[in-house]
């Protein structure tokens, strides 16, 4: 066990829980935060987004002790934590999740190395999934050129890997502590990135930009029950980890970085893509930086260098969805629905022998219908089916054909233009050869 | 340079035509024109007597005479034949609205021809395209394909493509336009101001006058600007409200009856003549002239502000993100602290208000000047055809 510096020196702590709807979560998770075994001085702070669950009362009735910032909406994570951060002024304020458990040992060994060694701005925890072996945070690597951020020994089980403390290049904001000097030095996290991903990692390495260390504390352990569920919103997240990853590598390594290392590898991911949706989701993402360029929020001096990555990226994505794709449009062609002539079931509503009349009927029909009207039922499907399919077909091949001949007559349109440039040139030679000439029958 | 000119021209009832009409004078000692149109014959003077004039038909035969073809593309009937050209001789097209999907509705749906409209659908987004239009047709989805630009068989097309603003040229961009895209303003002209008695206008002195002008449509968000002047009438009393322009939907009369409003609010109606628009015009202290939502269209009201020196007040978004700083006070979109701050700051600030107007004035004469617009029209011709030199070893 570490020896425990004299309270006096435990720096005074918030912790900022960021919470939307969270209700359950809070009723589970903050009564180990009320009993953590911290020397120093430590303060609970919800700040709300807007919750419309009964997560205010709650928190008001059974723990009154604890401040609450009701930021009235829902600000995503960037813009909710920074109206915390905002208001904090104790030497140490610790981002957490509403879904992390803590142990009571969790805040001290966090805000520990703060105290070992001053140049250290940043500490994140280990993180555990519910089963409590499972690695789900133990630090994050920042992977150049394409600023992928995997957590370290992501979903690995725990055999001592990840107990070594060591520098970083970013935390998860699920459980950090920030020192006040470095939000004095570099503000708070960057809002461009709201509502969630990237900001952390943003955070982290303006920190270390300005001469701090980040660091991994694997004593300072959590569990981390991950209760957000993509569900419906799996292209909106992915979306939104895609953009801000880009954002990412424009803000901090620029335009030319961009253009020379960062699209190349990028194409090589996409053309290694298997899913259609994801090279579809990546298409969007690139074309929604595209458009709002102009509201990137630092200084974009090249600004063509990036529109012309995005294009190319844009095509590689849709090159990349369309061969993916392949007959996937042919077969939700809008015919194939109708095509198919179905049976109906017989039914009746006469009361009480409704039923029976129904079952004769179909009995009735099974054999009335066996020898002569299902096989031309089954011959009109096929028939159907074939109809649609070739419909389709030749639709796919019109829209061939049409683009087809707009390239043909871009082209002959080029052509032209070559060649009125031609007869241009032509007639100033003949110019020229007449003048000689003049000149030359004039000297004789 | 030899151009063949393509354009709605007046008595059209147009605005393009008018642009063209005002443009013409001035891209005519840039370079050769000549004017296809419909019927020359209808051409209003003086540009008949400026420009050789011939019908659209004979352009085929005559295209070996012309450089270039310069087509006018806005987004209704009057452009009809000339996008057909434009698809035949691909050319350079100037896109004045940054979709043409009301122009393709009508000409294939419009036409009892929705085969054609599926068609250009599916050329901008392939089979799902059609299947989203059929499934429409069949009631399965809803029909929600207004939004479409249905752009991209003239983007493909054309050799070049000329826009008014980033915003636009950004658009075109993320529907992989292939040519070349050059942002040339929309021309305007700075004014001297006229004297005009606002006693003459029944208007009092000592107003601060806030005006919207302009057909009054639903996205100039007249009834949000009323509400927030209304609650800033009670620091700042002088603050007069004028709306210039026909009220489409007739609410707007009832909105300030309703709310006893008449004191400080006043609606002039339909205003037909330029010269009377312009009085109007000029008694403004700031033009207030919010768009949401906004395709990213370039608005002639806020060019003719600012070329009469008036400050304006817009949202901070589209087109009008580009005009500069220090003509323009930016609000974020529907933010009412935002238009309150606004409002007050011109309100109070007679040295503001006059900076940013001579600000405006500066920006049209340096940048939207019909003779700087006719050279960056010129550059950018010469740059299409550079492009096609056949060079030798």
């Amino acid at each position: 066990m570490n020896e425990q510096p004299a309270a006096a020196r435990w720096p005074s702590v918030s912790i900022l829980i960021l919470n939307w709807n969270g209700r359950g979560l809070l009723e589970q998770y903050v009564p180990p935060l009320t009993q953590l075994d911290y020397p120093g001085t430590y303060k609970l702070v919800l700040v709300d987004n807007g919750s419309t669950d009964d997560s205010l009362d709650f928190v008001t009735s059974r723990y009154p002790q604890i401040q609450i910032i009701a930021n009235g909406e829902n600000l995503g994570f960037s813009k909710g934590i920074n109206r915390g951060l905002q208001q904090a002024a104790d030497e140490v304020t610790v981002l957490l999740n509403t879904d992390v458990e803590v142990r009571p040992d969790w805040l001290t060994e966090l805000v520990r190395p703060f105290l070992d060694n001053s140049q250290i701005g940043i500490t994140g925890s280990k993180l555990y999934y519910p089963d409590g072996n499972t690695l789900q945070h133990a630090g994050v690597t920042i992977e150049y050129p394409r600023a992928v951020a995997p957590h370290r020994f992501y979903r690995e089980k725990d055999s001592g890997q990840a107990d070594a403390l060591c520098e970083v290049d970013s935390v998860t904001g699920a459980a950090m502590a920030i020192h006040q000097k470095v939000l004095a030095a570099i503000g708070l996290l960057d809002e461009q990135f709201s509502p969630f991903y990237y900001e952390e990692s943003d955070f982290c390495v303006r920190a270390r930009e300005a001469g701090f260390l980040v660091v991994y504390q694997p004593a300072s352990v959590a569990i981390h029950h991950e209760s957000f569920s993509f569900g419906e919103q799996r292209q909106r997240v992915f979306c939104n980890l895609q953009r801000n990853r880009l954002l990412f590598v424009m803000k901090h390594k620029g335009s030319a970085y961009f253009r020379q290392s960062f699209v190349p590898a990028e194409i090589e991911f996409l053309q290694a893509l298997d899913q259609a949706h994801h090279a579809d989701w990546l298409h969007t993402v690139y074309r929604t930086i595209l458009l709002y360029l102009p509201e990137v929020g630092y200084d974009l001096t090249d600004w063509h260098i990036y529109e012309e990555a995005l294009v190319t990226l844009m095509k590689t994505a849709a090159g990349q969805r369309s061969r993916l794709l392949g007959n996937v449009e042919m077969n939700d062609y809008w015919l194939m629905d109708k095509a198919e002539v179905k049976e109906r079931p017989f039914t009746s509503q006469t009361p009480v022998v409704g039923g029976i009349i129904a079952w004769f009927r179909t009995l009735w029909n099974n054999v009335a219908t066996k020898w002569y009207v299902r096989p031309l039922l089954t011959q009109q499907n096929e028939y159907n089916q074939l109809t649609a399919r070739a419909l389709a077909d030749h639709d796919g091949r019109l829209l061939a054909q049409d683009h087809d001949q707009t390239d043909l007559t871009r082209q002959l349109a080029e052509l032209t233009m070559q060649i009125k440039q031609m007869n241009q040139r032509l007639a100033d030679f003949d110019q020229r050869l007449t003048t000689l000439e003049e000149t030359t029958n004039s000297k004789r | 340079m030899k151009i063949a000119y393509f354009s709605p021209l007046p008595p059209t009832r147009s605005g393009i035509a008018d642009y063209s009409a005002g443009l013409l004078p001035y891209l005519g000692r840039q370079a050769e024109i000549t004017l296809f149109v419909d019927d020359p014959d209808q051409v209003a003077e003086p540009l008949p007597s400026q420009f050789p004039l011939r019908p659209l038909s004979e352009y085929p035969r005559q295209q070996w005479q012309y450089d270039l073809p310069l087509y006018q593309m806005g987004n209704n009937a009057h452009h009809e034949t000339i996008y057909q050209m434009s698809l035949r001789y691909p050319g350079v097209v100037v896109l004045h609205e940054i979709a043409l999907h009301q122009f393709i509705a009508h000409r294939t749906i419009g036409r009892e021809n929705p085969s054609g409209y599926s068609r250009e659908l599916g050329y901008a987004e392939g089979l799902a395209g059609i299947n989203h239009y059929w499934h429409s047709r069949i009631g399965q989805v809803p029909n929600d394909f207004s939004e479409r630009p249905l752009t991209k068989r003239l983007l493909d097309t054309c050799l070049g493509m000329i826009v008014h603003s980033q915003f636009v040229r950004s658009q075109l961009l993320a529907n992989e336009i292939e040519s070349p895209v050059a942002v040339i303003p929309h021309w305007a002209v700075a004014q001297s101001n006229q004297t005009v008695e606002r006693a003459d206008l029944d208007l009092a002195e000592n107003h601060i006058i806030f005006a919207s002008l302009g057909q009054i449509t639903p996205q100039k968000q007249i009834p949000y600007i009323l509400q927030t002047l209304s609650a800033l009438k009670k620091v700042h009393q002088d603050i007069f409200f004028l709306i210039v322009g026909e009220d489409v939907d007739g609410e707007l009369g009832k909105l300030i009856e309703e709310n006893g409003w008449q004191r400080w609010v006043k609606h002039t109606g339909y205003i037909a003549d330029l010269h009377q628009f312009e009085k109007w015009l000029s008694v403004s202290d700031v033009v207030i002239n919010l768009r949401q939502p906004t395709i990213g269209e370039t608005s002639g009201v806020a060019l003719r502000a600012l070329g009469a020196g008036k400050p304006l007040l817009v949202f901070d978004h589209g087109w009008y993100r580009e005009i500069p700083d220090e003509a323009a006070l930016k609000v974020p979109v529907m933010d009412e602290d935002g238009l309150r701050t606004a409002v007050t700051q011109l309100a109070t600030s007679p040295a503001l208000r006059q900076k940013m107007g001579a600000a405006g004035k500066r920006y049209i004469q340096t940048t939207c000047a019909p003779k700087i617009v006719a050279e960056a029209y010129q550059a950018f011709l010469r740059q299409i055809m550079d492009q096609y030199r056949v060079r030798y070893a």
